[in-house]
């Protein structure tokens, strides 16, 4: 759990008038990192920068290095980085089962629908959700839309786990189950994460921090 | 693409020949000619127009960017239309010599003048038109004079009209009027002279002026083309057209497209006669295609089918060996000068459009 | 599409840019030339008329149309129907109706001669406007429909209700006016294509005076100079009226808003308007089936001599082919425009560019003639004379930015609230943008895409001049071979045609019938 995974350079970020400046960054392989600061100052964005999404609203100097390869120029399809959305964004009109199939990783892919079928209902049995695979996504309740998305993220065997806010449209009891769930499984699958959220009861214990810094007007 | 493809496999040369696809008739007539050209190794493809002056203003388009190449290699046309392309120098000359069968032409119908101008070799003629009415439940005679159609018009009420001018069947209707009701004064087919126009232009109006509330539509509103007023005449809004082929109304009928009971009319003793021709493009791209086509199209037996009373029915524009198979035509009535065209037409507008 | 962009955004613009290029230099060239003939044409007869019909009939049909489709039940209801009533192409509706309902008509021989009225007769200004309102409130309905369906309208009604205000008042107040804003385009459409439709006007409107669309054809299909030059004012005219009648739709915009719909209160129309529009629509279908197969109907006679299906049986080989045809060059240039379209949406996304809806709108409110004589040049040097696929280029291509109008028309709205983050998810799990666009958006916008893709289809199908102009007579549609056949007398053949071309249009309907993969909620 030693050697490093990610990198960041330090970086600055330019949006909406306001300047940001991040400290250079590691994490280390299945480490946690947590960002924690108020909504609405660039987080997100941040995130989605990581992610290898360009947004025309905001401009960020720095670099990424990834597994000791600098990825900042790639393009998302090629990070081997996964994101886990606040929304969870499930594709709507498909089942549990067909969106974890999208998320398969590239060697799965080529292989037959019953193999695939039978890793994805491993997965779900794992996580004692093998009973849902059938279902449409929109008959979900809540909490398990947020794991089957965990887990759609995990399937892909990304190389860094990216979650915004992951927990903040569930009601507090079920949040508290969720977050431990979600915990275990990083751990299990030895994943690194960065969690970004507005509520420091959401990371776990011993994890390393980032306060968000203040931005700072440019203009 | 099926033509193409054809074309392709049997070396077929394609003659692409635009002409007005409203008539069934003509449409047939055209499909009859493919079949028989077929055998030449041509193939005619008919381009169905609404209107030949769309192809008109394209040949014309394309002859002011000096395109070597048109994709039009044949059309049907006459009149104004022909006035603009001879003039835009857009059209292959020195036809009859191309034309074998021009040499059948038949030189006493008048078409070396087309509605004034002369052809000059630019285009050859396909068939003679002659202006004349259709009339329901009509009196006994053939023809009128221009007052006895005003009489008829007051039996009838709003059962009557004509196509709008400038659409051709309407001026000629008015080139008609003109002529009778100046007792075919020599003038008219002169150039006009500022000091007679007036005199000359006033009886018509004055005839319009009490004709128009005896109309459809009182005279406010007019079929916008011949074809239009037959459908009128047809379903039973008008009680009379105009048409330029004398065989059109046995045709109509004998198709069932107009009622029983419909004659043909001619106002005065004779009937306003011209041409319609077929012309080359400069640029045609299959000019010699067109070319054979044409000669195909004056040859004895193309006239013949041509001019068949259960057929298209137009009146041949070739002699016969057999003089048997020439038909009778309405005694014609030469036009009047191509000069009172347009004061005819500009006059209308300004009295009965405002 | 990754991140070097810069070329595909020029390749856009210039394609975006150079028709309207085109037709700057086209009216400079037009309009210097020879300034002698203005002249005459301001003091041409009738053309004070001419412009006051054609501004008459837009103003008529904006309001009453703007009155019909935003206070009717079809609104709020489904739209399986409507579809089927757009579907039938403009001219043949339009020989329908006046068949049935116009003086010696099929209908007007069927009522007692006591109630026989020439309120709606042939070339009368009036039928007009009827027969632009039939056609083009359906396809209001839809747009509206649509965009409702982009509103959270139903929750606003409830808001309203929970403020003490009746279910209609809460209408009237709180949906309407955001209603009317989205409406803009679609009305501006209809008001600029009653404007400037020339086959329905030579049949239905006056002619002595025509509206001034129909004059501007007949000056441009007239050789003279001085008429070639009166067609360039004219249509510099219409284009003027296309102006002002964006204009017109911001101040009705404004007034309903500001003076009619506070007013309103529980005011609601109750007439059945889906009845009415579905059953007017299948009368023009079925009076026009009717006359294709039959033989000698003449008035006063309630039926024909005899009914015959022999025409369709000798023209059924002209047809045929033509059917293939058309229906090739539309499903072409229906998924050329579709893909253009999308294209430049996720360009749009990616970059912000603005002006977009102008560029692709442009084409539906400009004079069709002028547009295509503009393009016409551009063309004419790489058809010249060569092979059929080199005409076939070039038409799909001119048609494409008519189709395109409408794909966007009916696209961007929806994509416009599409959630780009699905694609950023896929793209996460390794595929490339446009898989993901394909995994994702393809599916969840799949009936948007499928209308925009019909309606691009229908708008290619119905295009006469393009095929004139550059088909160079190697392509023929059903279209043009109606429009052809309907210069004649011959009722028979046009009613035969215009079947023909309602059957393609219907045909193409079925793909709307495309397995739907349900779509619900997490859209929002």
């Amino acid at each position: 759990m030693s050697t490093t995974q990610l990198r960041l350079s330090a970086a600055q970020l330019q949006l909406a008038g306001q300047q940001v400046n991040l400290p250079e960054l590691s994490l280390g392989c299945g480490e946690i990192l947590a960002v924690i600061g108020p909504s609405g100052c660039g987080k997100s964005s941040w995130l989605r920068w990581l992610l290898g999404d360009q947004q025309s609203h905001m401009q960020v100097n720095g670099r990424i290095e990834l597994s000791g390869t600098d990825i900042s120029t790639w393009p998302i399809e090629q990070r081997g980085i996964g994101i886990v959305w606040q929304d969870f964004l499930l594709v709507p009109h498909l089942s549990v089962q067909e969106n974890l199939r999208l998320a398969l990783p590239k060697a799965l892919r080529s292989q037959s629908r019953q193999a695939q079928q039978q890793v994805i209902f491993e997965r779900l049995q794992q996580v004692e959700l093998g009973d849902l695979a059938q279902q449409p996504v929109t008959a979900l309740s809540g909490g398990q839309r947020a794991r089957i998305a965990l887990l759609r993220a995990l399937i892909n065997e990304p190389r860094l786990v990216l979650l915004d806010e992951p927990f903040a449209a569930l009601d507090s009891q079920l949040r508290q189950r969720i977050r431990q769930w979600t915990f275990a499984t990083l751990a299990q699958t030895a994943t690194s994460a960065i969690i970004v959220s507005h509520d420091s009861a959401d990371f776990p214990a011993g994890c390393s921090q980032l306060h968000w810094p203040q931005g700072a007007n440019y203009d | 693409m099926r033509v193409w493809l054809l074309g392709m496999m049997l070396s077929v040369q394609q003659v692409y020949f635009h002409a007005w696809g409203g008539s069934d008739e003509v449409n047939q007539y055209v499909r009859w000619a493919q079949q028989q050209l077929a055998q030449q190794d041509i193939e005619l493809v008919h381009v169905k127009v609404a209107d030949i002056s769309e192809t008109v203003t394209l040949l014309l388009r394309e002859n002011q960017q000096q395109q070597p190449s048109s994709a039009v290699d044949l059309l049907w046309l006459n009149g104004e239309n022909f006035h603009a392309l001879k003039a835009a120098g857009a059209l292959r000359g020195e036809l009859s010599q191309a034309v074998a069968n021009s040499a059948l032409l038949d030189p006493t119908l008048g078409w070396q003048n087309d509605f004034g101008i002369a052809t000059d070799d630019y285009e050859l003629p396909w068939g003679v038109g002659q202006f004349h009415l259709f009339i329901r439940n009509s009196p006994t005679s053939t023809s009128m004079t221009p007052a006895q159609f005003l009489t008829l018009a007051q039996s009838k009420p709003g059962r009557l009209s004509y196509p709008k001018p400038p659409e051709f069947h309407g001026t000629t209707f008015l080139k008609l009027l003109l002529l009778e009701l100046n007792q075919h004064n020599a003038a008219l087919y002169q150039p006009p002279q500022a000091q007679q126009q007036e005199l000359l232009l006033a009886p018509l109006w004055a005839y319009l002026d009490q004709l128009h509330p005896l109309l459809w539509r009182g005279g406010k509103e007019f079929p916008v083309s011949a074809a239009q007023q037959q459908q009128l005449l047809a379903n039973g809004v008008l009680d009379n057209a105009v048409s330029f082929n004398p065989s059109e109304l046995f045709n109509a009928q004998r198709a069932q497209r107009l009622p029983a009971g419909i004659a043909p009319l001619l106002i005065g003793e004779r009937a306003i006669t011209n041409s319609h021709y077929l012309a080359v493009p400069k640029a045609a791209a299959n000019s010699e295609g067109a070319v054979k086509v044409i000669n195909f199209m004056l040859s004895e037996a193309a006239q013949q089918r041509k001019q068949a009373a259960d057929g298209w029915g137009d009146t041949a524009v070739i002699r016969f060996q057999q003089s048997a198979n020439q038909r009778d035509l309405f005694p014609s009535q030469p036009e009047p000068h191509v000069g009172w065209v347009q004061l005819l037409e500009q006059q209308w507008l300004e009295r009965y459009q405002q | 599409m990754t991140s070097k962009l810069p070329w595909r955004g020029a390749v856009a613009l210039v394609l975006l840019t150079a028709p309207w290029l085109l037709l700057l230099s086209y009216g400079i060239e037009q309009l210097t030339q020879q300034t002698q003939f203005l002249s005459p044409w301001l003091n041409y007869p009738g053309l004070a008329e001419m412009i006051e019909q054609t501004v008459v009939v837009g103003i008529t049909v904006m309001l009453v149309a703007t009155i019909v489709v935003l206070s009717s039940q079809p609104l709020r209801s489904s739209s399986g129907w409507l579809v089927q009533v757009i579907a039938l192409p403009h001219l043949a509706f339009a020989i329908g109706l006046l068949w049935l309902f116009a003086p010696y008509g099929w209908l007007w021989r069927l009522v007692p001669e006591a109630w026989h009225s020439s309120v709606f007769d042939r070339q009368q200004l009036l039928s007009f406007i009827i027969i632009l309102l039939a056609k083009e409130i359906p396809f209001l309905w839809l747009m509206g429909q649509r965009t409702l369906a982009q509103m959270p309208w139903r929750r606003w009604l409830l808001v309203g209700q929970s403020l003490g205000y009746s279910r209609q008042r809460s209408w009237w107040l709180l949906v309407m006016p955001e209603l009317l804003r989205r409406m803009r385009l679609p009305l501006m459409i209809v008001l600029v294509y009653s404007l400037s439709v020339v086959d329905v006007a030579l049949i239905a409107a006056a002619q002595t005076p025509p509206p001034l669309a129909v004059q501007v054809l007949q000056w441009q299909l007239d050789a003279q100079p001085a008429s070639q030059q009166f067609a360039a004012y004219g249509a510099l005219t219409l284009l003027l009226l296309a102006v002002v009648a964006a204009l017109a739709v911001f101040l009705q915009e404004r007034l309903i808003r500001a003076v009619v719909l506070p007013h309103l209160g529980n005011f609601a129309l109750r007439v059945p308007w889906q009845a009415l529009v579905s059953v007017i629509g299948l009368a023009a279908a079925f009076a026009i089936a009717a006359q294709s197969i039959a033989v000698g109907w003449f008035y006063p006679e309630l039926w024909p001599t005899s009914w015959s299906v022999e025409r369709w049986q000798q023209e059924l080989s002209q047809l045929l082919p033509l059917f293939v045809q058309s229906a090739g060059i539309a499903a072409v240039v229906a998924s050329a425009s579709l893909i253009w379209v999308v294209l430049l949406l996720e360009w749009r996304r990616r970059h912000g560019v603005f002006g977009l809806s102008g560029w692709l709108l442009l084409p539906l409110l400009v004079p069709q003639l002028t547009l295509l004589l503009a393009w016409q040049e551009l063309f004419a040097a790489f058809t010249s004379g060569g092979l059929p696929w080199r005409y076939a280029l070039a038409l799909i291509m001119v048609q494409i930015p008519f189709s395109a109008a409408y794909v966007y028309l009916i696209l961007a709205p929806l994509e416009q609230r599409f959630e780009q983050r699905y694609l950023t998810t896929m793209q996460s799990f390794g595929y490339g943008f446009w898989r993901s666009w394909w995994l994702t958006k393809r599916s969840l916008l799949q009936q948007p895409l499928l209308l925009a893709w019909v309606f691009a289809a229908l708008v290619s199908m119905a295009q006469y001049l393009p095929i004139v102009l550059f088909g160079g007579g190697r392509w023929l549609t059903l279209t043009s071979e109606l429009v052809a056949v309907s210069s004649g007398a011959n009722s028979q053949l046009i009613a035969i045609y215009a079947v023909s071309q309602w059957l393609l249009a219907l045909l193409f309907l079925l793909v709307l019938a495309w397995p739907q993969q349900a779509v619900e909620g997490e859209q929002q």
